[in-house]
């Protein structure tokens, strides 16, 4: 098997492997907060399933597949094996340490402070090395990202990157900006404090940084997505992709707007004013644009496909295309759950309407439904599409790949849907037990309990797709042709240097963040004594002697 | 030449199908209508929120976790409701691993309230069900949410942010009862979840 | 991705429309051309009513679910 293939199917089969347990865990999750009975119904083990659910489902499988899909990216679109291949396998070595250590801290019970692990709760150390390694070992991959699409520069002076590698490389500096905040977090507040260096914790600081991280990690994980809409999608649907040309121009609103927006997670927090508050709300406003600019893109990419299939008439072209493709499929559903889930999204961030929602299950209902949803099942597609030309066997079965996407699809409303209504009857998140006696919570409890039913078709969508992927090992070999990448109506033969590199755009993301984060952030050095004793998740993790 | 859409030749698109300038113009003119609609929404935010005192808390104000019952605005004296010279009403609530104090919380409805909280330990946060009271307590800072309660109405008032392995038992109660109700309480009955 | 034996930058040959096992591309490629000569009509209807549907449940939200909670701040 080709070195850059192994290098990306283990990192695939490490965020899937991570992925069907995770799933399990929030059916679990879901069935112990509903009304019904549930097995090892405790608050300790479900506080502990919500640090791992969210642990492997928003660092490690997410983590993994970006860049798995950005090593496979870079060697298919450049057509050359990649540079760094040696510092890649360490990368993935260092992310794996890191995955276990964090994993097996959690199982211990030392670590129930969930992904967000706000300060001034404390866990074990080792969780935070653990976090730590994954995060940051990731940023090995970030450098091999950058310097492949230099190298590719240098050896072909004057063309345009090919648009895969120019979105993946995109992506991974948008992915090193956003994690400074976390990596900042648990170096100078969390690890210290770990290690018994530091007394007291910025707790406020800690959450300030974090939020660098927490808005623009969203965007770090929707991109493979939306490169599959670009070069993946058209292709797929026997079309063209629309416009190459506004397809670098959404990559790069998205690096450049999707960092300096953050604060709309700390819309109710006591320690920002609202000047800031509003700044980061009009700024986030700016970040729907290449969203909604890669659904015109998609949709038109879609019509030529239709049109060229013989569609007629002003919708025609939806019927004829190609439906039993599952990444065609993966996109329609993908789609909806986009337009359901951006909904959400525009109420979360519209500054003062933000105190609706805030802390609700309509936050978690929201980000499963986008990311869970849209963005997770083009995971699934950009996966068929991997595994036959890894593996050399085609998917077994079309059919069971898209009864996988379609138990996806329902099964993630089916969740979400009620999840939503109930976090706008004020029900709380993450919480381990309801009094459904008390008359003012019961009437959540039939909401609840639909996601239960829910979580039960995710379930056995996520082992559907395991099956799948595991059934793609075995079987005759099959000469699969190379990995392709849709080409645009009118292929450009030069792009301005603005859209080929990334130098003007660094400096302006550089510009905004100092502008929506300096004083936010700078405050906290200069704010009279603000800090505050840890309080461990179990005692053991307590500030010595404060308290 | 027009082709028989029953008889199709195979080979790959043209370039062009659609033409470059047509691709551009659709483009911008998409980008267009929905930058306008952004703006349009970021206006009703912006008029709202100066017509309808629609903002999030942010009053940045420091206090010490540590000795929120020794000294200060948050001695357990002085927790409950208490009337301002004003008129208005003023809320103090401490937020602490795993209770509101004090628990039960008596306010006049048709009146200006203040409710200002802090954490004596980790990051808390409440809501009132179908209102717009929300806010985070974050330990260091005093949290203050200002509203008005136009009906009366009984609210369970839960911590929203996980704060540790108890944090689903931390709800407080709030219930909004007629103005002439209110005034005629004492500070200790308002602090009373018995019915009365 | 078998790159062993094709070393040529896939993202820009034209020869990967329409390769054997895809979908194959033109049907009727001048009528399509015909049809998406003033631009993709149908990409503006769905977009359009999608993002029509998605703001006016915006403004629905803000006006009788949001602003009826009370007034904060």
């Amino acid at each position: 098997m080709q070195r850059s293939s192994r290098l990306a199917l283990f990192h695939y089969w490490v965020a899937f492997a991570s992925f069907l347990p995770a799933v399990l865990l929030g059916a679990w999750q879901m069935l112990v907060r509903s009304p019904l009975p549930a097995p090892l119904d405790d608050s300790g083990a479900y506080y502990a399933s919500v640090t791992l659910h969210g642990t492997a489902m928003a660092y490690a499988v997410t983590t993994f597949f970006t860049m798995g899909f950005g090593y496979a990216v870079a060697a298919t679109s450049l057509g050359r094996p990649i540079r760094g291949a040696t510092a890649a396998w360490i990368g993935f070595v260092i992310c794996l340490m890191g995955t276990v250590m964090a994993v097996a801290t959690i199982l211990s019970g030392r670590a129930s402070v969930l992904y967000t692990f706000y300060p001034p709760l404390m866990a074990s150390g080792w969780y935070y090395g653990g976090a730590f390694l994954l995060i940051g070992g990731s940023m090995i991959w970030v450098v091999v990202m950058i310097l492949n699409m230099t190298a590719w520069k240098r050896d072909n002076p004057g063309r345009p990157v090919p648009l895969p590698m120019f979105a993946i490389a995109a992506t991974a500096i948008l992915w090193a900006w956003a994690a400074a905040g976390v990596l900042l977090e648990l170096l100078g507040i969390l690890l210290p404090r770990a290690f018994g260096w530091s007394d007291l914790i910025d707790a406020a600081l800690g959450r300030t940084l974090f939020s660098v991280t927490l808005h623009a990690i969203v965007y770090f994980w929707l991109m493979p997505a939306y490169i599959a809409f670009y070069t993946l999608v058209p292709l797929a649907a026997g079309g063209r992709m629309y416009s190459d040309t506004m397809g670098r121009l959404a990559f790069i609103m998205l690096l450049v707007f999707s960092l300096p927006v953050g604060m709309h997670h700390l819309f109710m927090d006591p320690e920002h004013g609202s000047g800031f508050k509003f700044l980061q709300s009009s700024l986030t406003f700016l970040v729907v644009l290449p969203t909604l600019l890669t659904v015109f893109s998609t949709c038109a990419s879609l019509e030529i496909a239709g049109r060229v299939r013989g569609g007629r008439g002003l919708l025609g072209w939806i019927p004829a295309l190609p439906w039993d493709e599952p990444m065609v499929l993966a996109v329609g559903l993908a789609l909806v759950m986009l337009g359901l889930g951006g909904f959400g999204g525009l109420i979360n961030m519209s500054y003062a309407m933000n105190a609706m929602i805030h802390n609700t299950s309509w936050v978690t209902a929201h980000f499963h439904l986008i990311f869970g949803g849209a963005v997770v099942i083009m995971y699934f597609a950009i996966a068929y599409e991997m595994w036959p030309r890894i593996t050399g066997r085609p998917l077994r079965s079309k059919r069971l790949a898209r009864t996988q996407l379609w138990l996806w699809f329902w099964g993630m409303l089916i969740t979400t849907i009620p999840w939503h209504i109930a976090g706008l009857m004020g029900q709380p998140r993450r919480v381990a037990a309801f009094d459904y006696a008390d008359p003012l919570i019961a009437r959540m409890g039939p909401l609840v309990n639909m996601s239960v039913i829910g979580g039960v078709i995710l379930s056995s969508s996520a082992i559907l797709l395991i099956v799948i992927l595991v059934r793609s090992h075995f079987g005759a070999r099959a000469q699969a042709e190379s990995l392709a990448y849709a080409i645009a109506v009118n292929p450009p033969e030069r792009v301005p240097s603005a859209l080929n590199g990334f130098g003007l755009w660094n400096a302006i993301v550089a510009v905004l963040m100092v502008l929506a984060y300096g004083y936010p952030i700078g405050q906290f050095f200069f704010l009279e004594q603000h800090s505050v004793p840890a309080v461990g998740i179990t005692s053991q993790f307590d500030s010595g002697g404060r308290r | 030449m027009a082709e028989q859409s029953s008889d199709p030749p195979r080979g790959p698109l043209p370039d062009g199908i659609v033409p470059e300038d047509v691709v551009a113009r659709t483009e911008k003119r998409w980008i267009v209508i929905m930058a306008a609609m952004l703006v349009a929404m970021l206006a009703v935010v912006v008029l709202t929120g100066i017509t309808d005192a629609m903002h999030p808390s942010s009053n940045v104000e420091v206090i010490d976790p540590t000795t929120l019952h020794l000294r200060g605005e948050f001695v357990e004296s002085n927790l409950g409701a208490a009337v301002e010279p004003d008129g208005s009403v003023t809320v103090r609530i401490i937020a602490a691993q795993y209770e509101f104090v004090p628990r039960c919380i008596q306010v006049p409805a048709g009146t200006a309230i203040t409710f200002r909280l802090a954490s004596a330990d980790v990051v808390h946060g409440f809501l009132l069900p179908d209102t717009n009271v929300n806010t985070m307590v974050v330990p260091g800072f005093v949290a203050e949410v200002r509203t008005r309660f136009v009906r009366q109405g009984e609210y369970a008032m839960p911590c929203h942010e996980f704060c540790g392995l108890g944090h689903h038992a931390m709800w407080a109660h709030v219930s909004v009862v007629p103005k002439e109700r209110f005034a005629n309480r004492t500070s200790v009955e308002r602090m009373s979840c018995a019915a009365q | 991705m078998r790159i062993d034996e094709s070393i040529q930058s896939t993202a820009h040959s034209p020869a990967h429309v329409g390769a054997p096992g895809r979908v194959d591309a033109p049907i009727s490629s001048d009528e399509a051309a015909r049809a998406l000569r003033a631009g993709p009509i149908g990409a503006y209807i769905v977009a359009g009513i999608s993002v029509a549907l998605v703001f006016i449940a915006w403004l629905v939200f803000y006006f009788f679910v949001f602003m009826p909670r009370g007034s904060i701040g």
